[in-house]
C-alpha cells in the first residue's frame, strides 16, 4: 500500500505527491524488514517438512526435534504472524476438537512467494558458506 | 498427580489478553500440547510469554504514539503555567475550601486542564496522521480521562511522600497527561493490521 507513494515531481497533481502526514505512517512502517530473519527462516523450513500438518503444536515439535531447544507457541505465532504480514505464508482455520476444548486449529502453508524467499535464502548463505574450511572442519 | 485441566487462569488470561483470532487457535495448541503430559508451570509460561511478544509487538508498531505522548506530555511549561495569575487565582480558590473538598477540587482542576492539553493533542494528531474519527475519538476520550484522574489523584498522594523535586517535576506530575495521551491514541487510531487466518467453508 506505501509504495504506492509517490515523490513529488513538478507536474504531478496534489494529489499524488508525499505529504507530510504520510511521514508518520512511513516512520511507523521503518522497522519492517523484508528479509527472513533466523527463527523466521527455520519456521519455514518446519512448515515446508510438514505440508499439510502444519498448526501450532507440529511446528512446534519440529522446531524442537531439529533445533534441539523449545521455542515458545507465542514466538511461533508471533513468527508466522509476521510471515504472513509479509506474504510469505497464508493460514486457514481448521476443524474444532475435543482435546483442544473445542478450540478451532490454524493451519499454515507457504505461498509462492515464500518458496521462492527460501531459495533465495538458501543460495544467499551456501555462497557465504563455500570456501569456509574453518566450518567444513579442516582446520582445528 | 498433574491435574487433566489446565490452569483456568491462564486460559482467562490469554484469551482476554490477546486479540480473539489470534488467542483461539493458540489457546487450543496450548490445550493440545498440555494434554499429551506438559506441567501446569509450563502452561503458564507459555501463556506469559505469548502475552509478552503480543503487547511488545504492538509496542513496537506503536512506538511513533508512544513518543508523541513523551514529548506533548514533557513539553508543556507547567512552571509558566502554575506561575499564572489566572491559573492561580481559580487553584486558590478551591484550595480555601475546607478539606477533603479542597484535595478534590485541585485534583479536578488539575484533571480538567489536562484534558484540554490532552483534548488539542489528540486532535491535532489524529488531524495530522488523516485519522480523525468521532467514533474513536470520543472512545479514547472515554478512555483516557478516568487515567487523568486517576494519576493525578496518584500524584496527590505521591506529593506527599517527598520525592525529589527534580524527579516529581520532571517524571511524576507528567505520567497522568502522558499516559492519558498514549491511552487516547491507542483506543483513538486503530493499530497495525494483523495477519488473520481464512475461515473454510465447512
Amino acid at each position: 500500500m506505501y509504495s504506492a507513494y509517490r515523490t513529488c515531481p513538478v507536474t504531478a497533481a496534489r494529489s499524488e505527491c508525499l505529504r507530510f502526514p504520510d511521514l508518520f505512517i512511513i516512520v511507523e512502517e521503518m522497522g519492517e524488514r523484508t528479509h527472513l530473519g533466523e527463527l523466521e527462516l527455520i519456521v519455514m523450513l518446519a512448515l515446508l517438512r510438514l505440508g499439510e500438518n502444519a498448526y501450532g503444536v507440529p511446528i512446534s515439535r519440529e522446531l524442537e526435534q531439529h533445533c534441539g531447544r523449545e521455542i515458545a507457541l507465542g514466538s511461533v505465532y508471533a513468527t508466522l504472524e509476521r510471515l504472513q504480514e509479509k506474504g510469505l505464508v497464508s493460514s486457514n482455520l481448521g476443524e474444532a476438537t475435543a482435546e483442544r476444548g473445542g478450540r478451532a486449529k490454524r493451519y499454515f502453508r507457504a505461498t509462492t512467494k515464500g518458496l521462492r524467499e527460501v531459495r533465495e535464502t538458501r543460495q544467499a548463505l551456501m555462497k557465504l558458506w563455500r570456501g569456509l574450511s574453518e566450518l567444513e572442519g579442516h582446520r582445528a | 498427580m498433574k491435574s487433566s485441566h489446565p490452569p483456568s487462569l491462564a486460559t482467562w488470561v490469554l484469551e482476554h489478553l490477546l486479540p480473539r483470532g489470534a488467542s483461539e487457535p493458540l489457546a487450543g495448541d496450548l490445550l493440545e500440547d498440555y494434554g499429551q503430559g506438559r506441567s501446569a508451570v509450563w502452561y503458564w509460561r507459555q501463556v506469559l510469554i505469548a502475552i509478552m511478544v503480543s503487547l511488545s509487538k504492538e509496542l513496537r508498531s506503536r512506538w511513533v504514539t508512544i513518543m508523541f505522548g513523551a514529548v506533548v506530555s514533557s513539553a508543556v511549561p507547567w512552571k509558566e503555567i502554575w506561575h499564572n495569575s489566572e491559573f492561580q487565582s481559580l487553584l486558590l480558590w478551591g484550595i480555601r475550601l475546607p478539606w477533603p473538598m479542597s484535595l478534590f477540587y485541585s485534583i479536578a482542576y488539575l484533571s480538567a486542564f489536562e484534558t484540554v492539553l490532552l483534548l488539542v493533542a489528540v486532535s491535532a494528531y489524529l488531524g495530522v496522521t488523516r485519522s480523525f474519527n468521532l467514533r474513536s475519538f470520543l472512545s479514547g476520550l472515554l478512555v483516557a480521562l478516568p487515567v487523568v484522574g486517576l494519576g493525578n489523584v496518584g500524584v496527590a498522594f505521591l506529593l506527599v511522600l517527598h520525592i525529589p523535586y527534580f524527579i516529581f517535576y520532571y517524571v511524576v506530575w507528567r505520567l497522568p497527561l502522558f499516559f492519558g495521551l498514549v491511552l487516547a491514541l491507542w483506543v483513538a487510531r486503530p493499530g497495525a493490521v494483523r495477519a488473520e487466518a481464512t475461515r473454510l467453508p465447512a
